[in-house]
């Protein structure tokens, strides 16, 4: 089974190091790229060789928000999944990710394992390049 | 020999009147020595008080500028270091699962513990400063607020934001305002609604706060609601701060802030 592709929109570099390293080893998948600001995702969304199909999305970046980041995804990446990893899970916050097609809304504490079997759920049924 | 006391009383009394003699002339020297002094007084009592005005509001600032400092190291550093052990945690289970699952219920009490942690630091960190402020925006933020409120109260709060262009100090100063004023309504004023509002007037953004509740005596809510800070605080970003109850129905507590002047947009 090829790994599960993963672009981390993320940033704090502790996070990504040890997402990487846990969803690697729990869930097969790799991160084949990160940003920690709004633009820079927004640029990789444009960049004609993006292979990942899922986009996990903290809200509260270094600069711009992960708002701002699953508002262009629905243009720019209508096919990949995009789900938002984040410390701010308010119910409004949740429901307005979902609207922005947020696929899932984990919180960086209490939703830790519900993502890494999101993860590897995925891993199994999104092997095709150019899935859903 | 004792002197004659008729002399005596005549003495005292040439001496009492010499005495009020001189005390009328000093104090006619002292108001003619006021009078001149009145206006560098005048100026005096003025410079003080901008001074002291400046004074509060850069230990304000200072204040806020240390609460969001403190704010961003326990989200961003000590957020990310829980989050960080939280994952490790779940690698860890995943091995014990197969060769020690008798130590299960040890890793679930730790991500248990994990979990508090975090919830504790982030409800420290949202009260020293609400991280939607400085991420989404005063909007948000005061969305955020309002949830709050809802679940903590029975009263009914109705939001009315227009998109209000402010400097990021005059946001901060709009939802300090907001959170002391429905601080005021959840625990004095026994009202059944109150409306927050955001509106746009040509150069100026109005932050309004009115419950219809026992209403106040507006001279003396200032000082009594803890609203003295909040005018300085308003006209320390040069806006005014306005608080009244209409027939002592009510409260309506407004502050007028500057619009931020952005660099004009494209066309």
């Amino acid at each position: 089974m090829p790994p599960l592709k993963i672009y981390l929109v993320e940033d704090s570099a502790v996070i990504r190091e040890h997402l990487s390293s846990t969803l690697g080893e729990l869930a097969a998948a790799e991160v084949v790229g990160w940003a920690e600001d709004e633009a820079t995702a927004i640029a990789w969304m444009q960049s004609s060789a993006p292979r990942a199909v899922l986009l996990v999305v903290d809200l509260f970046l270094k600069s711009g928000s992960g708002l701002g980041v699953l508002r262009a995804a629905r243009s720019l990446a209508p096919a990949r999944r995009r789900v938002v990893l984040s410390n701010y899970v308010t119910p409004e916050m949740r429901q307005h990710c979902l609207a922005l097609g947020a696929d899932r809304v984990f919180d960086k504490s209490r939703d830790i394992e519900d993502l890494i079997a999101y993860c590897r759920g995925l891993a199994g049924v999104l092997d095709e390049p150019h899935a859903a | 020999m004792l002197p004659d006391p008729q002399i005596l009383v005549l003495a005292l009394v040439a001496l009492l009147a010499l005495a009020a003699a001189a005390a009328t002339m000093l104090h006619r020297q002292r108001r003619h020595a006021l009078d001149q002094h009145q206006p560098q007084l005048d100026h005096e009592v003025r410079r003080r008080t901008s001074q002291l005005t400046e004074l509060a509001r850069h230990l304000q600032l200072a204040r806020e500028d240390e609460r969001a400092r403190l704010a961003r190291d326990l989200h961003d550093d000590l957020g990310s270091l829980l989050t960080s052990a939280r994952l490790e945690t779940a690698r860890i289970r995943s091995r014990l699962e197969n060769t020690a699952p008798e130590t299960l219920p040890r890793v679930a009490h730790l991500v248990a513990l994990l979990d508090a942690m975090v919830a504790v630091t982030r409800r420290v960190s949202a009260d020293l400063l609400p991280p939607a402020l400085a991420h989404l925006g005063l909007a948000a933020a005061l969305e955020s607020l309002a949830a709050e409120f809802r679940q903590a109260t029975s009263v009914e709060l109705a939001l009315a934001l227009q998109p209000a262009p402010l400097s990021p100090q005059a946001e901060l100063t709009v939802f300090r305002l907001v959170q002391e004023a429905l601080t005021n309504v959840a625990k004095h004023a026994a009202a059944r609604h109150v409306q927050v509002s955001l509106v746009t007037h040509g150069d100026w953004i109005e932050a309004t706060v009115t419950d219809d509740g026992r209403g106040c005596d507006p001279s003396a809510a200032t000082d009594r609601h803890g609203l003295v800070g909040m005018r300085f605080r308003v006209e320390g970003e040069g806006g005014r701060l306005e608080v009244s109850s209409p027939g002592g129905q009510g409260t309506r507590v407004s502050a007028w802030l500057p619009r931020a002047h952005t660099a004009a947009p494209a066309p």
